[in-house]
């Protein structure tokens, strides 16, 4: 009968359909199903560059926590909640730059690439076999999760540590929330001069289980670095015509960069300048000597074109491949998406407006007292400062008197001058400076290391470094340090090139407008850059290296400006000093009234230092 | 998870304990008649109890010849030995009866007037029909031979103050738009809370699968059924229903089939209607020009701008009389009278039944023109249906139908859109300013002015030249063959084909309207194409027997429901092309400012089912339904579901009873009493509707560069599973006098468990969230329907009907708290608490002096302090749990529900000789409503025009109002999301009043033909601020309750006629 036939037929449709794995798991077109992928190369490379679009979403972050905390950026009265929060250290678990889950996101694809390499390509974890892209992204990896680590841990004092084979939920918390204590004893080279038999600390480190801290963090990555990493950056053979790709990726240059500021942090000065000597004394390659590629005026155009002359590593963004960050949004006037909740403060203004050029002095070394101004010079930092690190706005229409104004205040009319910039908005640059200050193109990138970066660390560990010569005696190292900062001159590392030095760069590495390494420190007028008083640091090294120390975080300062690195700056000074309070001054002059008092009593504990997200 | 299993058994072994003592005891108590022959007498009575003669009664299953009545209704019959079934048959005026003798040797029976529902009239219960005196679970029906008179374009709402269990409210007036209708309560936070539609048998497209690109917008599934078509309407909100579509049912079934090709004569019907819509009666006060300047310079003093820097960026504020521009600065416009008007909406449907014994079909054919109260918005819809009937052989039945939609319309965005909708600009727009520009001469011209630097879109620019357009057509086809494989057994599949199109655009233009997305785009394209294609087959075999010494009746159902579902959504954005406004299209765009996204869905879905109804002796009616559920959906590993060969099957079933009290000894013989009866039904059914991807380990492409990369997108959660609604209900029914008097009253309680959540995760996961099934949500309420004819007499009827249902939602669990921030405020949903309230700050006034805020000496997130003229918010808690003077996070709160209390609707229905009148009226309760349109209107934080209520803001020290000052930007908060912004969203509301008149048959030579005229809307009782306390921005339940300046409901005059031919 028909209806038999019936009942068969859609018993066996039915039947069908129960077994098939199509029917309970059908393939869903929208993304990329795991069983589908890591079967070709292509596949893996683009498991990599998840890690770099991850690794975006974190640039706004960095930004806020290395700047905002730091003395060269403010709120606005636009500002919210949470900038303010930022902004006197008071930052609660709920506020959306405290939130750690965007290093974790990163670090966790991080272990999942780390992970399946090791499982699918054994050779990775082979030190004697050939060199392949594998083992380059398996680098640029290790590189990427022990950067997030690093960072993460700059920020939150103490992070849990995650290793790939945890994979999970469970075997996650398991591992986090174990009881004990992590007691490690590590051998902390740190010492002030470098000189390894003068190590001054040496301490187990006693930690709950759960958390590594900064000690700990560099202890277990410098070492994961220095022996899992065979090579980093892989070869892109399809954009070998765009010289910028390198950069915009891990490679060889910022695998030492990033090992050097990891040890330069735990005050391991010898490793730190090995790694760093590393990118600078490189001659293979034409790059990272401070030459004339960035001089002058060319000085903007770090921050208009990546270029591997300056660019070790930096984060890219693009708005034709709808890659944007909110970067020019925090610090641009309110027009379009732009909200101005940030904006320099009075602080880091006069970094660049009280740096003098051509000035001539007539010394008298026998008694400084009598040393006189016979030439003051002209104010400005007319290469980093205004026009190109900061502006004054209203709206998009940039104030055009600065050289008057300047004089103006050269002249002692200060109330004139500032009478000229009222109404006006003091607005950071550096992120609008790409598009031409186009409100809404929003794709600066973001740089994570560069050539003068390094050279000011490397001039900071000279500054202190002693190191042993072959006779047996101790020799200094502070003339690098002043030739770094200023003109180059003796640190040329090829003939053909000159070194022009971080000041020299931008015009002021003349003899005439030089930091100098001297017995005696002269005060000047910050408007009229008369001497008004002077002190004899002669018999004091120590004293000394401080002053020069300072003198180079001054300097960081104006070049590095909004970079992200300037909290991190004055915490690994006052750390080296053992003085909290020299962080707490620098960063509690931005408040006034009775908050300054505050804020410095609240820094003077090295744990405001950092955002308390992982504590109970 | 084991307590609740443990209290499911005690529910099922009580039950089961329950009835079989109950049948036991009862059943002894029978006696039966001894004799061969048994003679019945009895006598029947019309509702008035007045004899009726000529009533044929015969014995069911014998072959004497039946009796008929005398003139005094009195007849007498053989009914040979024990109970049988006896069959009143009237010839006319009166509906059928099936009486079980249960004993008797006299009895009397009451006649059911043509015109009222019968306990004996059939339905169909899913795969079966019934007389509805023997359906043990709760359901109502629409009774759609009234409502074709509405002004409806889907079905959908009609609900609304017609029957109980369902919360209705009609999203807008824009035609088409449709109803959010929820049966008994929220279930569920992240799916579908739209009850499953059924369709001539198709479960039909989901309510929240398409996506919409115009704001406000929402794809309404049932656009492709013309309510003209629709024959039946039941919507079942038992569990004993929802567990026959297993996984599918949790949120209740609506049953709708269309035509019924049941006549054999052919029948013509012409249905035309024309609707009037008015302008809103109630504009809403906004300040005049003068109030307004005062206001822009009191907030431009607060903006700390220079004196010179104001008059530079708003010079228009500034100029006299001798300035060029100053023409265009000296109006009184009021722009809300420039975008809505009355609007008239047509209707016409033609529908054709016949055939004869072979074959018989019915064919549909309607066009709908409609259009809304804002200018330039419409709506047309055309819509071919046909079903054919053909009897292959004498054992299989074959039913044959195709329907074919299409729909396009006319939009305008909600407030939402700040820059393009029309009510936002049209309250904002300075009335100072004028919807035209002016020559150079002075004279006006019909050029649309431009945005002034007051920068609020030109309501005239949005009506004339915003384009949204909305198309969307449906395909459905359909085939069931129905074969007798023996007398009692049944063979029913039917496969299932529907295809759903939508495709809608928008183009905002660049003249006369304000700047897109921050001001990067002076024009904007956007396309969205919803595609949707399913398959589904559904095929049982049916037992029937009643035969069995007529006590017993059983009938056993089993067959499975099988689907397959598509679905591919893509939508591009575009924005500023040329500036002339003339290229609307997608290629014009500048290539760089080019979104485009999509999504694409697969999901199946396999339920096994059966189904048993047991009748003993007409008073004890006992069902079980079990359906056993298979879905894509579901993860591999779901815990407490059964694995069949690999994949996991989830068990959804219930039970219910009923006893027929008044066919007990003790009550048999009141024969006044119809039927009463108590119900008492339990059990599980499921949504599934949980996402296809939360169980898949996948990764998501990401860009770097010019390159795509890909990263690990979620946790997956292999035991994710669908949620599960377990429902306890009991009730009666209760109808006397023959029906003139029927009372349904329902009780429930339902819990769904395994809520969907998206547990956030710990940061060092490195995952945002794990999908799981956590949570738990209650429902309970009663429902009431009753419905009583108070007067009949020769002429004149009047018939009342009450509907009334009260609501009770609460979170019983959750792993966490949910905030989620929606455009002006935050839902939230937090255990103890009703799903998706609002969530915010308690509002308490204004600060009138200074003293007094220095007092309270609070500060804002922001560490600034609240000085005279700023809103008091009471200051809850702090990180601590205590006060602590800062108003924040801690200090938001629970402030209110947009669920209500209760809801009914109360009918009156005169008929006297052809002329009849229905008057609707329906009301809701304790439902708390955010009007977003007013929080835009009075926050005063910028140069927007603001409603007169601004007029009493804060203004001098010492000032006592309930209004905070105006404040450029706000930078304080003072118009957080509070209970300032909170409304009581109670109304009652005379929806409806309807007058016809039915002309004699044969006039003009028609079979038949009905005039009538309707007024809706015609009074409104609310409190609320708003145009209309009615609104719905989206069947999305999240969205409930907030007032997005939607096209508001208005009064409508309506007339129509009906022609048989």
């Amino acid at each position: 009968m028909k209806v038999d036939k019936l009942i068969i037929v859609t018993m066996f449709i039915f039947s069908i359909l129960i077994s098939c794995e199509k029917f309970f798991d059908p393939d869903q077109e929208i993304g990329i199903e795991e069983k589908e992928i890591f079967k070709e190369w292509y596949e893996y490379r683009s498991a990599g560059m998840g890690l770099y679009g991850l690794q975006q979403k974190l640039v706004e972050q960095l930004m806020v926590l290395g700047e905002l905390r730091g003395d060269l950026i403010t709120v606005t009265n636009n500002a919210d909640a949470d900038l303010i929060e930022v902004n006197e250290f008071r930052i609660s678990k709920k506020n959306k730059y405290a939130s750690p889950k965007n290093f974790f996101k990163l670090i966790s694809a991080c272990n999942n690439l780390i992970k399946i390499l090791e499982e699918k390509r054994p050779e990775v974890t082979d030190p004697k076999s050939p060199v392949t892209n594998y083992d380059r992204l398996y680098g640029e990896a290790l590189c990427m999760r022990a950067w997030a680590y690093f960072n993460a841990v700059r920020i939150y004092g103490k992070v849990p540590f995650i290793p790939e084979s945890l994979v999970t939920i469970d075997e996650i918390e398991n591992f986090v929330n174990s009881s004990g204590t992590y007691v490690d004893s590590i051998y902390i080279k740190y010492s002030l001069d470098g000189y390894y038999n003068d190590t001054i600390k040496n301490f187990p480190v006693t930690l709950e289980k759960k958390y590594y801290d900064i000690n700990l963090i560099v202890d277990h990555f410098t070492n994961e670095l220095e022996k899992k990493v065979k090579a980093v950056g892989v070869n892109y053979a399809l954009n070998n015509n765009d010289v910028t790709w390198e950069v915009t990726t891990w490679n060889t240059y910022a695998y030492y960069a990033l090992l050097g500021q990891m040890y330069l942090t735990i005050g391991d000065l010898a490793k730190a300048a090995m790694y760093f000597k590393k990118i600078i004394d490189d001659n293979s390659e034409d790059r990272y000597e401070l030459d004339n590629t960035f001089a002058y005026s060319n000085w903007q155009n770090i921050f208009r074109n990546v270029n591997n002359k300056e660019h070790i590593y930096v984060i890219w963004f693009d708005k034709g491949n709808y890659q944007n960050n909110d970067l020019q949004k925090f610090f641009y006037p309110e027009i379009g998406p732009n909200k101005y909740m940030l904006k320099p403060t009075r602080q880091a203004v006069m970094k660049w407006e009280t740096v003098w050029r051509g000035q001539v002095m007539n010394e008298n070394l026998n008694n400084p007292a009598l040393s006189r101004m016979i030439y003051p010079g002209d104010p400005g930092d007319y290469y980093r400062g205004y026009g190109i690190s900061y502006v004054y706005l209203k709206g998009k229409e940039p104030f055009e008197n600065i050289y008057y104004m300047l004089d103006l205040k050269k002249q002692g009319d200060i109330f004139s001058a500032e009478n000229m910039i009222a109404g006006y908005d003091t607005v950071a640059w550096k992120y609008s400076i790409k598009n031409n200050g186009d409100p809404f193109i929003h794709d600066p990138f973001y740089i994570i290391y560069r050539a003068a970066s390094i050279h000011l660390y490397l001039a900071e560990i000279f500054t202190y470094w002693i190191h042993k010569r072959p006779d047996g005696n101790i020799g200094t190292n502070t003339m690098n340090a002043v030739y770094l900062l200023n003109n180059g001159k003796y640190y040329t590392i090829a003939a053909n090139r000159s070194q022009l030095g971080v000041r020299g760069r931008v015009g002021l590495g003349s003899d005439n407008d030089a930091i100098r390494f001297s017995n005696i420190i002269y005060y000047h007028d910050p408007f009229t850059n008369e001497i008004i008083g002077y002190k004899d640091i002669g018999q004091n090294m120590l004293e000394k290296q401080r002053y020069f120390e300072e003198q180079i975080l001054e300097e960081r300062a104006r070049e590095l400006a909004f970079e992200g690195e300037r909290f991190y700056d004055l915490m690994r000074v006052a750390k080296r000093r053992n003085d909290p309070s020299f962080l707490a001054k620098i960063v509690s002059e931005k408040f006034l009234g009775a908050k300054r008092q505050e804020i410095y009593n609240l820094l003077l504990d090295e744990k405001n230092w950092y955002v308390h997200y992982f504590d109970e | 998870m084991k307590i609740k299993y443990l209290k499911y058994n005690m529910y099922k072994k009580g039950f089961l304990n329950l009835f079989i003592i109950i049948i036991f005891i009862l059943a002894r108590k029978e006696n039966l008649c001894s004799q061969d022959t048994c003679i019945l007498r009895g006598k029947v009575l019309n509702q008035s109890g007045v004899p009726v003669s000529n009533v044929s009664i015969s014995v069911e299953g014998s072959l004497q010849e039946p009796v008929f009545t005398d003139g005094e209704g009195k007849f007498e019959i053989n009914i040979g030995s024990g109970n049988k079934w006896l069959i009143i048959n009237p010839i006319i005026e009166y509906k059928k009866k099936r009486i079980y003798i249960n004993n008797r040797q006299y009895i009397k029976i009451y006649l059911t007037p043509e015109d009222l529902i019968s306990g004996y009239d059939m339905m169909p219960v899913l795969q079966k029909e019934l007389p509805r005196r023997n359906v043990v679970a709760s359901y109502s029906e629409l009774l759609i031979n009234k409502l074709y008179k509405y002004n409806s374009y889907t079905v959908d709402q009609l609900f609304q103050g017609n029957i109980s269990g369902i919360n209705s409210i009609l999203r807008s007036s824009m035609p088409g738009s449709g109803a959010s209708s929820i049966i008994r309560g929220v279930k569920s936070i992240y799916t579908n809370n739209q009850p499953l539609y059924i369709v001539d048998g198709l479960p039909i497209l989901p309510f929240n699968v398409f996506n919409n690109v115009i704001s406000g917008s929402e794809y309404n599934p049932l656009l492709s059924v013309n309510y003209f078509d629709i024959s039946k309407i039941y919507v079942f909100k038992d569990p004993l229903y929802s567990s026959m579509y297993g996984i599918k049912g949790s949120n209740g079934i609506i049953f709708i089939e269309t035509l019924d090709p049941s006549a054999t004569k052919t029948e013509i019907e012409v249905d035309y209607k024309s609707i009037l819509s008015l302008f809103p009666e109630r504009i809403i006060p906004q300040l005049n020009a003068d109030e307004h300047r005062a206001l822009m310079s009191e907030i431009l003093f607060t903006s700390g701008k220079l004196e010179e820097d104001i008059k530079e960026e708003y010079p228009g504020l500034f100029y006299d009389k001798y300035d060029k521009e100053y023409i265009n600065y000296i109006h009184n416009t009021n722009w809300q009278k420039l975008i809505f008007r009355n609007s008239v909406s047509n209707f016409i449907s033609v529908k054709v039944k016949g055939g004869d014994e072979i074959a018989r079909y019915g064919l549909s054919v309607g066009y709908k023109k409609g259009n809304g109260i804002f200018k330039n918005t419409s709506f047309d819809a055309f819509n071919l249906r046909f079903v054919s009937r053909v009897n292959i052989f004498r054992w299989l039945k074959m039913n044959a139908g195709v329907s074919a939609n299409a729909i396009s319309s006319r939009l305008k965005e909600s407030a939402i859109s700040k820059e393009a909708s029309p009510i936002l600009s049209s309250l904002f727009k300075s009335p100072i300013l004028n919807p035209y520009k002016y020559d150079d001469e002075g004279n006006e011209t019909k050029i649309i002015a431009e945005v002034d630097e007051l920068g609020v879109s030109n309501p005239v620019a949005i009506i004339n030249n915003y384009l949204g357009k909305n198309n969307s057509n449906e395909i459905l086809a359909n085939l069931n063959l129905i074969g007798n494989v023996t007398k009692n057994l049944l063979l029913n599949t039917r496969l299932c084909f529907s295809y759903n199109l939508l495709k809608e655009s928008y183009f905002m233009p660049n003249h006369g309207m304000e700047l897109y997305y921050d001001g990067e785009a002076y024009n904007i394209a956007k396309i969205g194409n919803n595609e949707y294609l399913s398959i589904y087959n559904n095929t049982f075999l049916s037992y029937n027997n009643k035969s069995l010494n007529n006590k017993h009746y059983f009938n056993y159902v089993t067959g499975f429901h099988i689907s397959n579902n598509k679905y591919q959504f893509d939508w591009a954005l575009t924005k500023n092309s040329h500036e002339n406004d003339q290229y609307s299209d997608l290629q014009s765009g500048k290539d760089y400012l080019r979104e485009l996204g999509g999504n694409n869905r697969i999901w199946n879905w396999i339920s096994y089912y059966n189904s048993l109804n047991y009748r003993f002796m007409d008073k004890y009616l006992i069902d079980f339904v079990v359906s056993l559920d298979g879905s894509s959906r579901i993860g591999k590993d779901a815990k407490e579901l059964t694995k069949i060969g690999d994949w996991p099957f989830g068990l959804s079933y219930s039970g219910g009873f009923a006893w027929r009290i008044s066919e007990e000894n003790f009550l048999k013989n009141s024969y006044w009493i119809e039927d009463f009866k108590i119900r008492l039904s339990a059990g599980v059914s499921g949504n599934d509707d949980i996402g296809e991807i939360n169980k898949k380990k996948y990764y998501n492409p990401i860009k770097y560069r010019s390159t795509a990369g890909f990263y690990p997108a979620i946790y997956p959660n292999n035991e994710i599973t669908y949620e599960k609604t377990f429902m306890l209900n009991g009730g009666f029914d209760f109808a006397m006098f023959s029906n003139k008097l029927i009372l349904k009253l329902d009780v429930y309680r339902s819990i769904t468990s395994n809520l969907l959540e998206f547990t956030p995760l710990e940061a060092y996961i490195g995952y945002d969230y794990l999908a799981e099934n956590v949570g738990k949500v209650e429902n309970k309420g009663v429902d009431v329907e009753f419905f009583y004819r108070i007067l009949r007499t020769k002429n004149l009827i009047w018939d009342l009907s009450l509907n009334f249902s009260t609501l009770k939602n609460k979170i019983l669990k959750l792993n966490n708290k949910y905030i989620t921030s929606i455009s002006g405020g935050e839902i939230a949903n937090i255990e103890g608490y009703p799903l998706n309230s609002f969530y915010g700050y308690i509002y308490k006034g204004v600060f009138s002096t200074q003293e007094e805020a220095d007092r309270a000496n609070l500060i804002n997130n922001k560490g600034i302090k609240f000085n005279a003229g700023d809103a008091i918010y009471e200051d809850i808690s702090g990180p601590t749990g205590v006060p602590d003077g800062i108003i924040n996070e801690y200090d938001k709160t629970f402030i209110g529900s947009s669920l209500p209390k209760f809801y009914g609707g109360i009918i009156n229905e005169f008929r006297y000789k052809r002329f009849s009148m229905s008057i609707l009226l329906y009301f809701v309760e304790g439902n708390k409503v955010f009007n977003y349109v007013r929080y835009m209107n009075e926050r005063m934080t910028g140069l927007e025009n603001q409603s007169t209520r601004v007029a009493n803001r804060w203004q001098y020290e010492g000032q006592i109002t309930e209004v905070p000052r105006a404040l450029w930007k706000d930078p304080i908060g003072n118009s957080a999301f509070s209970t300032r912004w909170i409304e009581d969203g109670s109304f009652f509301r005379v929806k409806n009043i309807t007058l016809s008149y039915k002309l004699r048959e044969g006039t003009l030579n028609l079979k038949g033909a009905e005039l009538y005229f309707a007024v809706n809307n015609i009074y409104t009782y609310s409190k609320y601020l708003g145009y209309d306390p009615e609104f719905c921005y989206s069947f999305n339940q999240l969205y409930n309750g907030i007032d997005y300046g939607m096209m508001p409901q208005t009064k409508e005059f309506l007339f129509g006629f009906k022609i048989n031919l």
